[in-house]
């Protein structure tokens, strides 16, 4: 249900993803595993347009994005919005809303972009928040809690949008042990509930429990592509 | 409050200090111009032709009636003249701080200024004419005729003396400006000298001279520890007028008149009768404290309406610097250098007296679009820093949830970015409070122009100056204070997440 097709992307004449073709099927799990510095985090941006490419096609649930244009139009835009919501996203450094408490990171998407219903978009966010297990911190404010709690708090926002897909990039490596496990109990339970995820991880452990297949990038180009126990022998 | 009782405690000092040096002037002031060899006058170039001017022919030079008044009573006392370049309605206080030895720039005998200087014999007799648009007859050669009109008029002239109590009196600052404000219909009348009123007013055809009002003096002004210097002055001119030099000298400006004829022969008892009895100073009572409180609800009023026009027009020029595409980018960018790197003073003229012709701002308007155009350069910088503040990770988690630009900056960046600004914001407010103290150059009266003009009336600056510091405190402080609040609780938070 994403389709990357001979993507190529350079930044400052620098050649960052080497003519990528890879295609993630709904329901499964997939890493993107490789050194660092590989060309994973700008694959995933690529795929729901937060950093446009030079040649080649993105294919989101049925929603075609092309190389960049040198002035986007309104059709365009439109596009990059659409894919957004089929693709929600998920940061190293979570990156929540600063002013806003937990629940209203939650509802923010739903009622502005959305137009839910603020009640709603709450009774929703209430769920959610239960689901990664924060529903007693839903007042705090990003600066109140830990990285941990970030981290399921952004998982929880994304999840809000009703996404076909989640896009986490390295969603644990920020966090100490004990926190880590918190987010990686999440993820375990999205996998088997049947999400459809793209993982980016350092962690072998990581990708061998959650994920079904693991794809390895380096220098740009897939360079394995398996099992997660093929691939990160 | 101990802080704002130590601040009070400064104010206090320093204006007795400053009213000490007033009284430390040497006992003969003839004996020091003599020693030096130097008379040293205080006058205002922007009085313009035919006082003190630049010569158009070399505008180096200084000529004008006075100047040649100037050289020969110099001469008379066997030392050369200096001229002394000091804001006009300022020259009394600064005759009186020791700036200058005398005082010579259209300088009306007026009861308020008799009461603070030693005036020398007159050299000129003036008449106050008022002066109306051609076209409007409802305005008629009488004082009492006046109630109710708007008339233009200097800050603390004759005229103005005149006119308080009987019309609504506009203040200036120039000479120019009131008549440039009479044609385009801001003002009913104008009630200036006839020297000012011949040279900038009847010249225009849409005005006309309704007629003159009342007759007064122009006088050296001598601080009144110097009667010798005053008294030698007079002789001077005394010998300048029997001698004929005086005439020509007026003539020469095209002043000589009827009027002027009293000047050869003046006697001591017509001294005295030009002078009259100084009246004893109004004390500072309350219905100076109501003008006051006045001044300081228009100070008010405009520094609130200016900041809000500011911050608004502030946030569109950060956008458009920002967010706005190339073309806007540049423009928003030019704007913030041209009101940043040129006076505001010179803003508020452009906009009052230089768009007249084809925007005639009321004085109020003028003041709070000028003050707010002003302002708006520095706010949009605060909140473009403000912007940059948020880290860009804020602006792409939104995009990532679909959000659209303009969304986002709403929902996410601005509201965190304003935060960041509102310290910087308050304490733009504070300045612009004092700031607006400017705005007295195109006509409103507010706390500061009160103070000058109160000041003048009581013949003190303590009382006005103490009342009027306290009041610009008062607006002042409260708001510092919750700028200090602001600013510690945001450092705060920046440390509390930075201890993460
Ligand atoms: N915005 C950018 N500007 C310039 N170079 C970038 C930018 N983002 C990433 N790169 C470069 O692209 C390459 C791939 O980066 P990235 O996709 O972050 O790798 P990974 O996530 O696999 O570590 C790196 O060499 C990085 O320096
Ligand atoms: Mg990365």
């Amino acid at each position: 249900m994403i389709v990357v097709d001979d993507v190529k992307k350079t930044f400052a004449s620098r050649l960052v993803l080497d003519g990528v073709s890879v295609r993630f099927e709904r329901g499964q799990v997939a890493s993107l595993v490789g050194p660092s510095g590989g060309g994973k985090s700008t694959l995933l941006r690529c795929i729901n347009g937060l950093e446009r490419f030079d040649s080649g096609r993105v294919e989101v649930a049925g929603l075609v994005l092309g190389p960049r244009q040198p002035r986007p139009d309104a059709a365009e835009r439109a596009t990059l919005r659409a894919i957004r919501l089929k693709a929600g996203m998920v940061f190293q450094h979570y990156g929540l809303f600063a002013h806003m408490s937990a629940i209203a990171n939650v509802m923010e998407a739903p009622i502005h972009v959305r137009k839910i219903a603020p009640h709603e978009a709450r009774e929703r966010a209430e769920q959610l928040l239960d689901r990664v297990g924060l529903s007693h911190r839903r007042d705090a404010l990003p600066r109140e809690l830990s990285g941990g709690e970030q981290q399921r708090v952004a998982i929880a926002r994304a999840l809000a949008m009703d996404p076909e897909a989640l896009l986490l990039d390295e969603p644990t490596s920020a966090l100490d042990p004990e926190r880590k496990a918190e987010v990686v109990d999440v993820l375990r339970d999205l996998a088997k509930a049947g999400a459809t995820m793209i993982l980016v991880t350092h962690e072998a452990a990581v990708a061998r429990e959650i994920a079904d297949r693991a794809i390895c990038l380096r220098e740009g180009r897939v360079v394995a592509d398996g099992t997660p126990s093929e691939v990160l022998r | 409050m101990i802080g704002c009782r130590a601040v009070l405690v400064a104010v206090v000092v320093a204006i007795v200090a400053l009213l000490a040096c007033d009284g430390a002037a040497p006992a003969s002031g003839l004996a020091r111009v003599r020693a030096a060899g130097v008379l040293r006058w205080g006058g205002d170039v922007q009085g313009g032709e035919p006082y003190v001017y630049g010569d158009p022919a070399r505008p180096d030079r200084l000529i004008g009636f006075e100047v040649e008044i100037a050289d020969a009573i110099a001469k008379q006392l066997g030392v050369r003249a200096e001229f002394v370049q000091n804001d006009w309605s300022n020259l009394v206080p600064s005759l009186e701080r020791g700036s200058f030895d005398v005082a010579m720039n259209g300088l009306e005998v007026t009861e308020s200024r008799v009461g603070r200087v030693r005036f020398t014999r007159p050299y000129y007799v003036f008449a106050a004419r008022l002066m109306a648009r051609a076209d409007d007859a409802s305005i008629l050669p009488d004082l009492l005729a006046l109630r109710g009109k708007k008339v233009g008029t200097l800050a603390n002239s004759f005229a103005f003396e005149m006119l308080r109590g009987a019309a609504e009196p506009v203040v200036y600052e120039g000479v120019e400006e009131p008549y440039v404000d009479l044609v385009h219909g801001r003002t009913d009348a104008v009630l200036l000298d006839d020297i000012i009123a011949s040279r900038y007013g009847a010249p225009r055809e849409e005005l006309r001279v309704v007629g003159d009002l009342s007759e007064g003096y122009y006088a050296l002004a001598v601080r009144p520890s110097e009667p010798d210097l005053a008294a030698a002055i007079d002789g001077a001119i005394d010998a300048l007028a029997a001698s004929g030099e005086l005439r020509r000298i007026l003539d020469r400006s095209r002043l000589w008149n009827a009027r002027q004829e009293r000047l050869v022969g003046w006697s001591a008892a017509d001294q005295t009768t030009m002078i009259g009895a100084p009246p004893a100073p109004p004390p500072l009572g309350t219905a100076h404290v109501t003008l006051f409180l006045r001044g300081a609800g228009v100070t008010l009023v405009v520094s609130v309406l200016a900041m809000a026009l500011a911050m608004t027009l502030g946030l569109l020029l950060a956008l458009g610097r920002l967010y706005g595409g190339p073309v806007l980018a540049r423009l928003a960018g030019a704007y913030v250098e041209v009101y940043r790197g040129t006076p505001v003073l010179l803003q508020l003229y452009l906009l009052y007296y230089g768009l007249a012709p084809v925007l005639r701002l009321g004085a109020l308007p003028a003041a709070v679009i000028g003050l707010g155009m002003n302002y708006a350069a520095y706010e949009a910088e605060v909140y473009r820093a403000g912007i940059q503040a948020v880290p860009a990770a804020q602006l792409e988690s939104a995009l990532a949830l679909g959000m659209t630009t303009r969304l986002a900056l709403r929902r996410v960046v601005l509201p965190q970015a304003l935060r960041h600004a509102i310290p910087n914001v308050t304490n733009d407010f504070i300045a612009l409070l004092k700031d607006s103290s400017l705005v007295s150059v195109i006509t409103v009266v507010e706390l500061t122009k009160q103070m000058t003009i109160t000041a003048v009336d009581v013949r003190s600056w303590v009382g006005p100056g103490l009342l009027c510091a306290g009041l610009y405190f008062a607006m002042s402080y409260p708001l510092g204070a919750v700028a200090r609040r602001l600013e510690k609780k945001l450092e705060g938070e920046r440390e509390e997440e930075a201890a993460r």
